[in-house]
């Protein structure tokens, strides 16, 4: 088994890496917790609460610079919120049925899609925006200082019709697999509603937390969560996540899609691979 | 420098902090306690450290009577991951309350449908 040490530690580059990219940084460590024994289920309850310590760590920074928009956040939840109970839900049906291969390889489709669009978009530091009718009704808008530019950037967000579904379908894949939430979610924010990479990534790891708990009754209730597991990683993930927080308002929206993207290939390869193994 | 961030910003963020904060120290309590009083400092998954029968609110309500009963390793731990798990949730009833008070009512439907979805989550699932 993991030493406690050891965890920490691997924790602590989970919720760095999490926080920065606005991810849960489950990613990390569900495949490095079942590499050294740990039953995939109790690997994904851990990480589930792990990725709570993230959020939480991540978004106090960014909730208080004005980097997660609050208001997009608030609007986004009421869709992954009932994604993730869905998906939570799902899971059993779905081995019930074998159709776990189809799962993967739609939402690897799904990353594939985005990666073609966000890699489109690579050079572009700010996205241009023609807010709609329902975007401004909802006063889906904001502004951050932004460090490397210098300069108070005000942003305004579009297409929130469009983006509730993808954000369902974000809480869907998060609930079911444990992992690959957040890139969904930063998808759908860069593609459809036109956010800023930094902004996209602050916000994602704000709401992050909340589709991780809606999810994790679940795994109460299953017996799934070991407390001397949790909480370790927990830890690990919290201090990381608030080295990450500082790390984030330095680099420009131009280098947080480039690495965003690279994790999109790492994504999509796990999920393909998935797909052709799964029974 | 930053730019002006609303109220409800800056009181999440205190939320968040706290939530944080307390967490981390009463977990990492638990976590050294755990170490010194077992000399062991390998997670070993025993069935002891497994919660068991029970919703999320069950979990809350018997880690707060069992932090009554005694000071555990176990127990600080629980205790931890039960704020960790709550401040998500506290934050969301701050934002009812700010668009409350604020009478933006858009919002306040739309936060309060969030608050309903994750309390079925906890309860019913």
């Amino acid at each position: 088994m993991i030493g406690v040490l050891f965890a920490l530690l691997f924790a602590i580059l989970a919720g760095f890496i999490g926080s920065i990219l606005g991810l849960g940084g489950a990613l990390i460590l569900t495949p490095i917790l079942v590499y050294f024994g740990v039953p995939i289920q109790y690997a994904i309850a851990a990480s589930m609460v792990a990725i709570i310590a993230t959020s939480s760590g991540a978004a106090s920074s960014y909730v208080r610079d004005g980097l997660s928009n609050v208001r997009a956040a608030f609007y986004m939840e009421t869709f992954t919120a009932v994604g993730a109970i869905v998906g939570a839900s799902l899971t059993g049906y779905i081995v019930l049925v074998h159709a776990e291969a189809l799962l993967y390889y739609v939402f690897a489709a799904f990353l594939a899609t985005s990666f073609l669009a966000l890699g489109k978009m690579r050079n572009r530091e700010l996205p241009e925006v023609n807010q709609d009718g329902m975007a401004k009704w909802l006063k889906l808008e904001g502004s951050y200082y932004d460090k490397p530019a210098k300069k108070q950037i005000d942003y305004k967000l579009t297409r929130p019709a469009l983006a509730g579904p993808g954000m369902f379908f974000a809480g869907v894949a998060a609930g079911m697999l444990g992992i690959g939430g957040g890139a969904f979610k930063i998808s759908v924010q860069e593609m459809i509603m036109g956010m800023p990479s930094k902004v996209s990534t602050a916000t994602t790891n704000f709401i992050q937390g909340m589709t991780a708990l809606a999810g994790a009754s679940v795994y109460f209730t299953s017996g799934f969560v070991y407390l001397d597991l949790a909480a370790p990683l927990a830890i690990g993930t919290t201090v990381g996540s608030l080295l990450g927080a500082r790390v984030l308002p330095n680099l420009t929206n131009r280098t947080v899609r480039s690495v965003f993207l690279i994790v999109l290939v790492v994504l999509i390869i796990d999920m393909v691979w998935k797909g052709m193994t799964a029974p | 420098m930053s730019v002006k961030v609303s109220f409800l910003s800056l009181g999440i963020s205190w939320i968040l902090r706290v939530g944080v904060t307390l967490s981390l120290a009463l977990e990492s309590a638990g976590v050294l306690l755990y170490c010194i009083q077992t000399g062991n400092q390998s997670l070993d998954l025993s069935a002891a450290w497994q919660f068991k029968g029970g919703n999320f609110f069950d979990f809350a309500t018997s880690t707060v009577r069992a932090i009554g009963g005694s000071l555990s390793p176990l127990n600080i731990m629980s205790l931890g991951v039960m704020i960790l798990m709550l401040t998500p949730y506290v934050r969301v009833i701050a934002g009812v309350i700010y668009y409350g008070v604020q009478k933006d009512w858009k919002y306040v439907g739309i936060t309060l449908f969030v608050l309903a979805v994750i309390t079925t989550g906890l309860v019913v699932l």
